[in-house]
């Protein structure tokens, strides 16, 4: 054995099974993660981090191993989600970055043709996140409400206040 | 097309336009092996720490055992005597007053008598000729001249609060949110062509007297001593006595709640909490700018609380309500600092409808669910934290004492300090042995650290400028934003601040070198001898406090002419020389 360097070949058949398990969980549920959480925080880069930590917190958590595979998205979408609001309460952070990025994408061809998704953007946090997944991952009122961690009639009065504001900044709106 | 359709494709649109970058993956990959490769290694710390941590757990799960979801508030009986009165299910505002608690129900007001425990309903869903319903008051319920105050549309209703009777009604315009009675008028906030409206009524002769738009529609209104304030969910309006101008308080974007200690404001919105000064003069009209507190200093605290938390004042007391997936809690805040008194009272797993504290600063909530109103108490002999605030608001410091201590920082003599010529006077003591001091503007990433002393107190001049600040004692490794915090005030009556640069945009730049034999503190002095220009009706001084070892600069010294900053001279540690100037007679003359 001299000179060698022992590895320990249960831990390398580990590392390798693990790798596996989340490319195969990368590869089907990113993209969706990685849109749901552009909508949720309005940007590319916040979105891509998130998703990042999505991965490997689920990977730290062995929760890729345990889990039935037609639980894996909503999991990772539940860690997404949780670790969206975990970042809202990093309140300096937050704000100061939707200040900076309000202004930085003020030039955006995307932000000039599409008013109503800056005006969704404009959104109070809770009541875009009651939007984005009421319509856009078209979950249940009691689905929203489990994954914020609040009552239906809050999802419902975010929902329609949200909406509401909606058609008061875009004039044109079809009632 | 629908809205709700409009929305759905927008949303779906912009969702198509994401790619995922191929980089992600390689991110997450390496995240996740070099993690693995720390796995062994950290086996090895983790049993021994294990063996430890057993030990500890044992305490610890007798002390913080998760205990089945209870249905009842769980605060702690020794401490507080909780009280609950059935209130029927998802009740509206609540309101304190002549010895009763009174909350807005559909079509109803609900008189709680809080020692016989009876309730008394009140109806007050009129209808008037014409009118196709009536409106619930659930969201409208003030207290003023003996009388409870609602609105059924299209009605004002005042409820006599001994008798509890309707004792007078008059008929109004619709779209009443918001009540509150401030010297002997209603004031609503209400809603007209997307604007919200603040409008004044006397209700003895029904005149009305608007207050202007503010906000976007139907704003919470809440009066201190000098100022209306004017809060719909996106944003905090500030209204002058004399009503012009009414400007937005900058950096606050999402209301939750609103309310009022002495002439402070505290917001909770978006899992912030907010202290506004009243007494500060200066707020931003520009909502849009990017660090907007450094300009006006309006907003003097912020902390994280829980994306819903609420908070209400009485009788002097503050107190934050908070709800979690851990429950809902109850903590008493000081009003000058927000820092809690004694520890959070947990309330239970059901979610909280409205908070609010009675005239001897004791909080009562209600329960949507369970339709409960809950009281807390000190209970008899309990011994509580005192309910004052830990500083005066109007207390003033010469010193500013930062302590740092276990893993926070604690503020000693007052959190207003008053500068001096020498710029603000601090004294650090360091039982923590934390590396660094940070002194941070609130709203801004600008700031300052200082070495903390090993041992002894260590007692100096600092050029922190006038304003809201936080302070943070740092280990190795950390950032001002991972460490708790207390915020401090700078005030500068006496004006000795001077606000470096110059009012113009392209001064011209000379640059010089003291030569000969002149000591470093006589340089200053030689360098401004070869400078023309300068007239007795001129101004001349150091730019912060005094101007030295100022921003990297030996002394930087300012010229002011009639009211505008004119010309600056540098002088570095090297003994170069840089001569701004704004105007073309001021100049250097000299080698």
């Amino acid at each position: 054995m001299g000179g060698m360097i022992e590895h320990h070949p249960d831990a390398l058949t580990t590392d390798i099974a693990t790798t596996q398990t989340l490319r195969q969980a990368y590869d089907a549920h990113a993209a969706g993660l990685l849109r749901l959480c552009v909508l949720l925080s309005g940007r590319q880069d916040v979105a891509e981090e998130l998703v990042q930590e999505t991965f490997e917190r689920t990977a730290r958590a062995g929760a890729l191993e345990t889990l039935p595979q037609a639980r894996v998205g909503a999991y990772l979408r539940t860690t997404a989600l949780n670790l969206w609001k975990n970042r809202l309460r990093r309140l300096a952070i937050e704000r100061r970055g939707r200040a900076r990025t309000a202004s930085r994408d003020a030039g955006l061809s995307f932000e000039q043709r599409d008013e109503l998704w800056s005006a969704v953007r404009r959104l109070p946090t809770r009541q875009r996140a009651c939007v984005v997944l009421r319509y856009y991952e078209e979950l249940s009122e009691q689905e929203t409400a489990t994954l914020l961690g609040c009552s239906v009639g809050t999802v419902k009065s975010q929902t329609s206040r949200a909406i509401a504001r909606l058609r008061e900044e875009i004039p044109d709106v079809d009632r | 097309m629908s809205i709700d359709e409009r929305v759905r494709q927008t949303l779906r649109r912009r969702a198509d336009d994401v790619m995922v970058p191929d980089e992600l993956w390689e991110r997450i990959d390496d995240h996740a092996r070099t993690a693995s490769r720390d796995t062994s290694r950290r086996i090895a710390i983790a049993v021994a720490a294990l063996v430890l941590a057993l030990g500890s757990f044992v305490f610890v799960f007798r002390a913080f055992r998760v205990e089945p979801r209870p249905e009842r508030p769980v605060a702690d009986p020794t401490l507080w005597q909780v009280r609950e009165f059935p209130v029927g299910r998802d009740p509206g505002e609540l309101v304190i007053a002549q010895g009763s608690v009174w909350i807005a129900r559909d079509g109803v007001v609900t008189r709680v008598d809080p020692s016989s425990g009876t309730t008394q309903d009140t109806p007050v869903a009129l209808r008037s000729e014409g009118s196709s319903g009536t409106v619930s008051p659930r969201s409208q319920l003030t207290y003023g001249d003996g009388r409870i105050w609602t609105v059924a549309e299209p009605f004002f209703v005042g409820i006599d609060a001994r008798s509890g009777e309707v004792e007078r009604s008059f008929a109004w315009e619709s779209g009443v949110t918001r009540l509150t009675f401030h010297e002997g008028r209603l004031f609503y906030g209400g809603s007209a062509e997307g604007n919200g409206q603040i409008v004044a009524i006397d209700p003895s002769n029904d005149e009305s007297d608007s207050w202007g738009t503010a906000g976007a529609a139907n704003p919470a209104v809440v009066i201190t001593q000098h100022w209306l304030w004017a809060a719909d969910s996106r944003s905090l309006t500030r209204v002058a006595p004399d009503r012009d101008p009414q400007q937005v308080v900058a950096g606050i974007d999402v209301v939750d709640s609103i309310t009022a200690v002495g002439d402070a404001v505290w917001v909770t919105g978006d899992g912030t909490l907010w202290k506004v000064d009243a007494r500060e003069p200066a707020v931003s009209a520009s909502p849009q700018s990017e660090f907007p507190a450094v300009a006006d200093g309006a907003v003097l605290l912020e902390r994280a609380v829980t994306a819903q938390a609420s908070v209400a004042a009485g009788g002097g007391a503050l107190w934050l309500l908070e709800q979690a997936a851990a429950g809902t809690t109850l903590t008493q805040l000081d009003p000058t600092m927000g820092s809690p008194i004694g520890a959070a009272v947990a309330l239970g797993y059901d979610v909280p409808a409205v908070l609010a504290v009675d005239e001897r600063g004791a909080p009562w909530v209600t329960f949507r669910n369970e339709g409960v109103l809950v009281s807390l108490a000190p209970s008899e002999g309990a011994v509580l934290p005192e309910n004052e605030p830990t500083t005066p608001v109007d207390a003033t410091s010469a010193r500013l004492e930062v302590s740092c201590e276990g893993s926070g920082v604690q503020l000693g003599g007052g959190s207003i300090v008053t500068a001096t010529a020498e710029g603000v006077q601090v004294a650090i003591n360091n039982p923590a042995g934390a590396r660094y001091v940070e002194f941070h503007r609130i709203g801004s990433g600008a700031g300052s650290s200082i070495g903390a002393p090993a041992a002894a107190q260590r007692v100096f001049n600092w050029p922190i400028e006038p304003g809201g600040w936080l302070v943070g004692c740092i280990r190795s490794g950390q950032d001002y934003r991972d460490v708790p915090t207390r915020s401090f005030e700078v005030v500068d009556p006496t004006g000795y601040w001077i606000q470096p640069g110059l009012d113009c945009d392209a001064p011209t730049v000379e640059q010089a070198r003291v030569y000969g034999d002149v000591s470093d503190e006589e340089v200053p002095a030689v360098a401004l001898s070869e400078i023309t220009g300068v007239t007795e009706s001129d101004t001349f001084g150091g730019a912060g406090y005094g101007g030295r070892n100022f921003h990297g600069w030996r002394y930087w010294g300012i010229v002011v002419r009639d009211g505008k900053r004119v010309a600056s001279l540098k002088v570095g540690f090297n003994r170069e020389i840089t001569i701004e100037s704004c105007v073309a007679d001021i100049h250097w003359v000299g080698p």
